[in-house]
């Protein structure tokens, strides 16, 4: 069972949405994002690339 | 407003390379979230040029909402973002503007929290830059949620991609054994599952080469993956 929402959970909720509606309007607009041509140059500009996990460190109690 | 015309990845990076030395620590502070980050997991998938996993093929239609011109961080508030890149939020663009670069700094996800963000990163190593990125299975997670609570075409495609990417991880890291690491292993594991229950057993692909890769561990610090086989993976059909 969930818990019941409160009003500063329902304020939060609200915002979140009018920012995320507000932002992929901004996406939308012409000019925004990439064009398949332009993910093309990138993908080939990139050079290696590495994605590295963090190492976890162990604590010593010796 | 649009994004200058002129604005491409080198650029990007370009920019990158100037916030870590206009703000040396920023990067170290912040991580990359949204579509730039499942845009790197793309192109990692890409070069491992995976025959089972490649990277899936997007129609131009999808190519076209694939990615935005923003970059999303997560990791400081918009308050501490404006103080430290002395430009106020922009509300009309719903970024900041530095340098040419369009910035936001998401303060909450569905799934995402700055806490787990940070704690989970991976690093980004490209030959000229060092950045941090969310860990995929926590995108992921955050993915699956939105295609549930969003009508955002970019979502979906983002959600294909590092489901793509995860189960070739999941694959590689088993067939690499000497590298393996099993705890984190069976940890990404059970949050991808919790994530999308059908996972493993929804993909005969994935199944088949975790069960032909997991048959050949056989230390005793693979037991529990085994284990998680046995509960997961179900038999071979």
């Amino acid at each position: 069972m969930g818990h019941p929402k409160t009003q500063r959970d329902q304020a939060t909720d609200a915002a979140l949405t009018a920012a995320d509606q507000h932002k992929q309007r901004w996406k939308e607009r012409p000019g925004n994002r990439y064009t398949a041509a332009e993910l093309r140059v990138m993908s080939e500009s990139l050079g290696r690339l590495r994605i590295l996990e963090q190492e976890f460190h162990v604590m010593r109690l010796d | 407003m649009t994004a200058p015309s002129v604005y491409d990845w080198n650029r990007i990076r370009a920019a990158l390379r100037l916030l870590q030395e206009v703000f040396p620590g920023f990067l170290e502070n912040v991580v990359l979230i949204g579509g730039g980050a499942c845009w790197f997991y793309r192109e990692a998938l890409r070069q491992w040029k995976d025959p089972v996993f490649p990277v899936p093929l997007w129609t131009e239609a999808e190519e076209a909402v694939w990615l935005s011109k923003d970059v999303d961080f997560m990791g400081l508030d918009r308050e501490e973002a404006s103080q430290l890149l002395d430009t106020p939020f922009d509300e009309a663009t719903h970024t900041f503007h530095f340098r040419g670069l369009e910035l936001d700094f998401l303060e909450e996800g569905l799934r995402l929290t700055p806490q787990n963000a940070v704690l989970s990163r991976r690093a980004v190593q490209l030959p000229e830059v060092v950045f941090y990125v969310a860990e995929a299975s926590l995108l992921y997670a955050e993915k699956c949620v939105l295609v549930q609570t969003k009508e955002r075409p970019q979502d979906h495609l983002h959600q294909r991609l590092l489901a793509e990417f995860l189960k070739c991880e999941f694959c590689r890291e088993i067939e690499n054994a000497a590298a393996l690491n099993p705890a984190r292993w069976v940890g990404r594991a059970r949050a991808v599952k919790s994530a999308a229950l059908g996972f493993f057993g929804g993909d005969a692909r994935l199944a088949r080469r975790l069960r032909a890769g997991i048959e050949r561990l056989t230390a005793p610090e693979h037991n529990a993956i085994h284990h998680w086989a046995k509960h997961h993976l179900g038999a071979p059909s």
